[in-house]
């Protein structure tokens, strides 16, 4: 087999996995009523959920992935910094673009001052 | 009066932090797959049929060192995340046809599943499907074309600007969290995903956001006060 073919096949073997991980819950979950019942099961993935988002979060903020060298790096601190700017900035106003924004500039300003 | 077609435009235009954030992330996956030895059709399809930045980043890497089942397998674990969120989203799209939710669901990343979870669960909106479709349909396209543009252009986007337009997404992640206040659990549970999940995925590489999700989950649901379990 030659080395292209081996590239097609992981692409679609990927492919095919993540679908799979991406449409079996969907299928499954979507026959049952989990919101009017308020059940256990849907509060349980209702924190996963802000779990996942913070964790993306985390994620981005350790350049990388590598924690150990993320720790000493001062973009870590600014990033977490940038992080309860955006935060308390979203309790004072309404809406997500202009924290969003104003995030984006502290961050880059943070960036130009420490790094 | 709210139609399906308003509602997908509403998540097209919430979309837009996501769009800005593909266009250069998905640059530097396109132009990370021509340096790693892949053809312009691989690179495309491995952005429409994967999805997913880190996995392709790493499946890429493994490909250009000839390593075909570590590729594979970097695919699988590090997309192994979207059961839990596939899981999460389901009960909050309605009950669409299953043709609709398959043809879809292929557009689930970790950043359309963020932007629409939140107005999802929150009831607002009457077509959910409409919404999330809305999401998907600014973010899939915008990813497809970033990608064919890093693979042709590469190195288009200085390093500065690069490492900003990287933090757009966690800083829009930030405002869904902010949306919660004063639910103190829900805040509870994104900190405490925020600090754990590097520690999680230093020691469980590619497994960190699934273990520690699925972790903090579990121990808020046993924090929960059993009398009033609707008080959160």
């Amino acid at each position: 087999m030659s080395e292209n073919h081996l590239i097609w096949l992981v692409i679609l073997a990927g492919a095919a996995a993540s679908y799979g991980f991406r449409s079996l819950p969907l299928l499954v979950m979507s026959r049952l009523d989990l919101v009017d019942s308020g059940s256990d099961l849907l509060r349980f993935f209702d924190y996963a959920t802000y779990a996942i988002i913070g964790g993306i979060i985390g994620s981005a903020l350790v350049s990388g992935g590598e924690l150990t060298s993320a720790v000493s790096d001062p973009r870590l601190v600014v990033g977490l910094m940038t992080v309860a700017a955006t935060f308390a900035l979203c309790l004072k106003l309404r809406g997500n673009l202009l924290p969003l924004f104003a995030g984006v500039g502290l961050y880059q300003v943070l960036s130009w001052l420490a790094l | 009066m709210t139609t399906p077609a308003r509602e997908f435009l509403k998540g097209c235009r919430n979309a837009l932090p996501v769009t800005l954030t593909f266009s250069v992330l998905f640059v530097v996956v396109g132009a990370h797959s021509q340096a790693s030895g892949l053809d312009l059709a691989q690179g495309l399809a491995l952005t429409a049929l994967v999805f997913a930045a880190p996995a392709q980043m790493a499946a890429t890497d493994l490909i250009a060192q000839g390593a075909w089942l570590p590729a594979l397998l970097a695919i699988i674990v590090i997309n192994f995340r979207f059961l839990l969120m596939s899981a999460s989203i389901a009960p909050y799209l309605g009950k669409p046809g299953r043709g609709r939710l398959l043809a879809s669901v292929q557009m689930l990343s970790a950043s359309t599943f963020a932007t629409s979870f939140i107005p999802l669960r929150e009831g607002s909106l009457q077509y959910p499907l409409s919404y999330f479709l809305g999401v998907c349909a600014a973010s899939f396209p915008t990813a497809v074309i970033a990608t064919a543009t890093g693979y042709l252009v590469q190195d288009a986007i200085p390093p500065w600007l690069q490492q900003t337009m990287t933090m757009v997404l966690p800083i829009y992640f930030v405002t869904f969290l902010a949306r919660v206040w004063p639910r103190t659990r829900f805040l509870a549970a994104g900190v405490l995903g925020l600090v754990l999940t590097p520690v999680a995925n230093s020691l469980l590489p590619g497994f960190g956001l699934i273990v520690t999700a699925l972790a903090v989950a579990a121990l808020l649901m046993l924090l929960e006060p059993k009398a009033c379990p609707k008080t959160i």
